[in-house]
């Protein structure tokens, strides 16, 4: 049950999006998220579209892969077309079937949002599907270097960020011993009603708890012992550097931003 | 005969491209009040067979009988049967969880469904068992050395009643006193109750020293199944399995090679210092 779980959705195969640098698919996708919901005009959806639909091309994950994440958001989906349809009143009415009316301005808000959300996860399951969780993190204490002016410490939270990815899977190996363990006390993971069952889980969550405290004092120990004082003057097996794809990469990005704000601001 | 696996295999991930035959084909007998050892090198399948014994995994072709009935039969109830073959896991210090001493090892019973004053007698028992001592039953077991947290973990299992007892690894990690004590426990506690212990180990001495039938498990395999002296026999083959015999036996084998006659038969300390004093004094 416990190994159903799977973490880090990256999917291993070469392609131009793979070998982007991190940083540039960081702030792509910021960019690109960014546009998505300031520009929420059809013609610029239409763009956003074409523009996903290149890079999930560059990128050689299939479609299905894609449109599999979006299930996850399936009924945030549902409820926000529900809402749209039913409760926003404006332009034309469309339904008038016994209490249910649907307007043509809600259809629309309905699908706008639909766009919205599909690009939206879509665009950031890209991100995550075709870099590692390292480059991830790499990435992103790179990016967030500027922050330093504000006193936000930016290799610290990637430290953070990489211990808890790192510690997935062990933790979820611990809780299938654990569970495994108390049912051969005779415990009940799977039967009962809803509070039975969170009551059933204290015999493991306590255990977890316990045991994930005492892996982060070992850790912290490790790191100690080997000298781990931060980010200052800490060099990198792997610097990250750009390439010649990374300079294809911004000069496309640039036309689609530009291409963006011109169809939203005149037309 | 108290259970029975026949033809038992199990493969991890099964159809995917990381497939690991973990168990393959393994058949046994088990007799009640048995004291059997399992011993084999990391991955061999020792602990997917103990989790096998009392069908916290399911095998992926072949049968389990306890006491003459088929485990895997629909209308078969596991729990019970976890509750007669008692598995305690490696480590299992690290699977308390209740705020006291008394109410972690009256986990199980309570589970059982028994009444609150037969749960509390069982516990109490068990935990007088495995040498706690009753001052402690309101402490909580976090406060605990590692060995004492580990017999309270145990005290938990024992408190079943199993009829069976499998433990995986019950001395890893302690020091020689500690795990002297925690296997003589386990020893008496045969003694009194006539229990079947099962009991995983890396260690060649305890096996010599303790268990009376050997199992000998090689890439899922059983290489060998017979009385702990006969399985030390054969040096040469457990060595190609990354294992070994004991100690004494090995010196034993080296004043033979050396022209002292010896018997290379006996495994423990005590038979060996005789051995070799009848070996000077012939």
């Amino acid at each position: 049950m416990m190994r159903d779980i799977t973490l880090g959705q990256y999917y291993r195969v070469e392609s131009f999006i793979h070998k982007l640098d991190p940083r540039t698919k960081i702030i792509g996708t910021f960019i690109y998220m960014l546009l998505i919901f300031i520009c929420d005009t059809i013609p610029c959806y239409i763009v956003g579209i074409l523009m996903l639909g290149l890079v999930i091309k560059k990128s050689k994950i299939p479609l299905r892969y894609m449109v599999r994440g979006l299930r996850s958001i399936l009924v945030l989906m549902i409820f926000t077309v529900v809402f749209q349809l039913f409760f926003t009143t404006g332009g034309k009415l469309v339904v008038n079937w016994h209490f249910i009316r649907i307007y043509s301005t809600g259809i629309k808000m309905a699908v706008i949002l639909i766009i919205k959300l599909v690009l939206l996860v879509m665009g950031s399951s890209v991100m995550t599907y075709t870099t590692t969780p390292n480059q991830l993190t790499d990435g992103f204490e790179s990016v967030l270097k500027p922050l330093k002016v504000f006193k936000v410490n930016s290799h610290e939270i990637a430290m953070i960020m990489s211990i808890a990815l790192r510690f997935i899977p062990i933790l979820v190996d611990e809780a299938d011993k654990i569970m495994n363990a108390q049912m051969a006390r005779g415990a009940d993971f799977e039967h009962g009603g809803i509070v039975k069952k969170a009551k059933n889980m204290l015999p493991l969550l306590v255990p977890l708890f316990v045991s994930a405290f005492r892996r982060a004092d070992e850790l912290s120990l490790a790191m100690e012992a080997r000298c781990y004082f931060g980010g200052e003057g800490r060099t990198k097996m792997k610097p990250l550097k750009y390439s010649n794809l990374d300079k294809i990469a911004a000069t496309v990005l640039t036309v689609y931003t530009v291409l963006v704000i011109v169809l939203y601001r005149f037309l | 005969m108290l259970i029975i696996l026949d033809n038992v295999s199990y493969v991890y991930n099964k159809g995917f491209a990381d497939e690991k035959t973990a168990l393959d084909n393994i058949s046994l007998t088990i007799e009640k009040g048995e004291f059997i050892g399992i011993i084999g090198k990391t991955g061999s399948g020792k602990s997917t067979l103990a989790k096998h014994l009392n069908g916290l995994m399911k095998a992926t072709s072949g049968s389990i009988y306890f006491e003459g009935k088929d485990i895997y039969d629909k209308d078969y109830n596991l729990t019970t049967l976890r509750q007669r073959v008692g598995l305690v896991f490696q480590y299992p210090e690290y699977q308390i969880f209740e705020t006291t001493i008394l109410r972690d090892v009256s986990f199980g019973p309570a589970m059982m469904g028994l009444p609150l004053l037969e749960v509390q007698l069982r516990a109490f028992d068990a935990i007088k068992k495995v040498g706690i001592s009753d001052e402690l039953l309101d402490v909580s077991p976090f406060e605990l050395s590692g060995g004492q947290k580990r017999r309270v973990a145990m005290a938990g299992v024992l408190a079943m009643k199993p009829d069976v007892l499998v433990l995986d690894e019950p001395a890893a990690g302690l020091d020689p006193k500690g795990r002297k004590d925690i296997l003589d426990m386990v020893k008496k506690l045969r003694e009194e109750t006539g229990i079947t212990v099962i009991m995983i180990s890396h260690s060649m001495e305890d096996m010599a020293k303790y268990v009376d039938r050997l199992i000998v498990m090689d890439n899922g395999k059983i290489a060998f199944d017979d009385k702990t002296r006969e399985v030390f026999r054969h040096s040469k083959e457990l060595e190609s399995m990354g294992l070994d015999i004991p100690q004494v036996t090995k010196l034993l084998y080296r004043l033979n090679e050396m022209g002292l006659n010896v018997d290379t038969g006996n495994i423990t300390v005590e038979e060996v210092k005789d051995e070799i004093l009848r070996g000077f004094v012939k």
